[in-house]
């Protein structure tokens, strides 16, 4: 019974820490973004048109 | 479309995310609660419905960053590029949980954590291709000169996928053919199959997409530097 647990338990700790991770870095992209696009237009013009348009 | 606070991402998507976590845990539940206990294994025969499902989720995986990588050289589009490395690393940590679990069940079954057996050391093979893409991946940093080498790499390694499949057929080993099964514990594991394929196509999806945003974020920082 412990084999089986511990199996289950494995792949549910690998899981969600890839998922808990995935999170965490998207909150930082999330956040880096925002600072990103709230740039002044001097430096905003010199973005890529496909950029400028998300 | 607004996004989440904390993890940037739309409340759509947090909600598929918890719809896919619900069937897995229907799956689960399923496995611990509904299907028959196998007369000689016991309880620990379980661990196959597991075994079985992040196994073939690893293939697919491969198959996966393999045909991305083949369209990534056709098309040279970038988003082909990140799709085939979600597709690697979802695969990859599929592949640890498949040696992770067959050797659990191993120890079981036959007494011992590992033997150089066909399909055994095939698996071995596709853990060691994933990670060796992404080692070589992480000393490039240009992002198409690391698309084109990664996409090489994860074609060629396609070539492990027939030997992982057929190895029991081709070879002689110890690893069962396939499992022996009723009725109800097949359908129980068509259910973990399914529910487990759904959970990390999920997830190589929106690592699909961190990777178009990180990119996104990569350009405006070089472009902010530049000005």
């Amino acid at each position: 019974m412990e084999t089986l647990v511990a199996a289950y338990l494995a792949a549910g700790v690998v899981v969600s820490t890839y998922a808990t991770w995935m999170a965490l870095q998207n909150h930082r992209l999330a956040r880096r973004l925002a600072e990103l696009q709230a740039l002044p237009p001097e430096q905003a013009s010199d973005r890529p048109a496909h950029i400028q348009a998300a | 479309m607004r996004n989440s606070t904390f993890t940037g991402l739309p409340p759509m998507h947090l909600a598929v995310g918890g719809l896919v976590l619900g069937l897995v845990l229907t799956a689960i539940l399923l496995i611990f609660c509904v299907a028959p206990t196998e007369a000689t294994m016991g309880d620990v025969q379980r661990i196959v419905y597991l075994h079985i499902s992040v196994a073939w989720c690893g293939l697919l995986g491969c198959l996966g960053m393999g045909a991305c990588g083949a369209l990534y050289v056709a098309r040279r589009n970038l988003d082909w590029d990140h799709r085939s490395q979600a597709a690697a690393e979802v695969g990859w940590l599929c592949a640890t949980l498949t040696l992770v679990t067959g050797s659990l069940w191993a120890h079981e079954a036959w007494g011992v954590w590992w033997t150089w057996e066909p399909r055994l050391t095939a698996s071995l093979v596709l853990w060691l291709i994933f990670a060796g893409i992404f080692l070589v991946r992480a000393g490039i940093n240009e992002p198409h000169r690391r698309a084109r080498i990664g996409a090489v790499l994860a074609i060629l390694g396609l070539g492990d996928l027939p030997l992982v499949v057929m190895a029991t057929r081709w070879f002689r080993g110890v690893h069962p053919v396939s499992p022996e099964m009723d009725q109800q514990m097949r359908l129980i594991l068509l259910a973990a199959v399914v529910s487990f394929t759904v959970l990390f196509a999920f997830l190589a999806w929106q690592r699909q997409r961190q990777l178009g945003l990180a990119e996104q974020v990569a350009e405006l920082e070089s472009h902010a530097d530049a000005v």
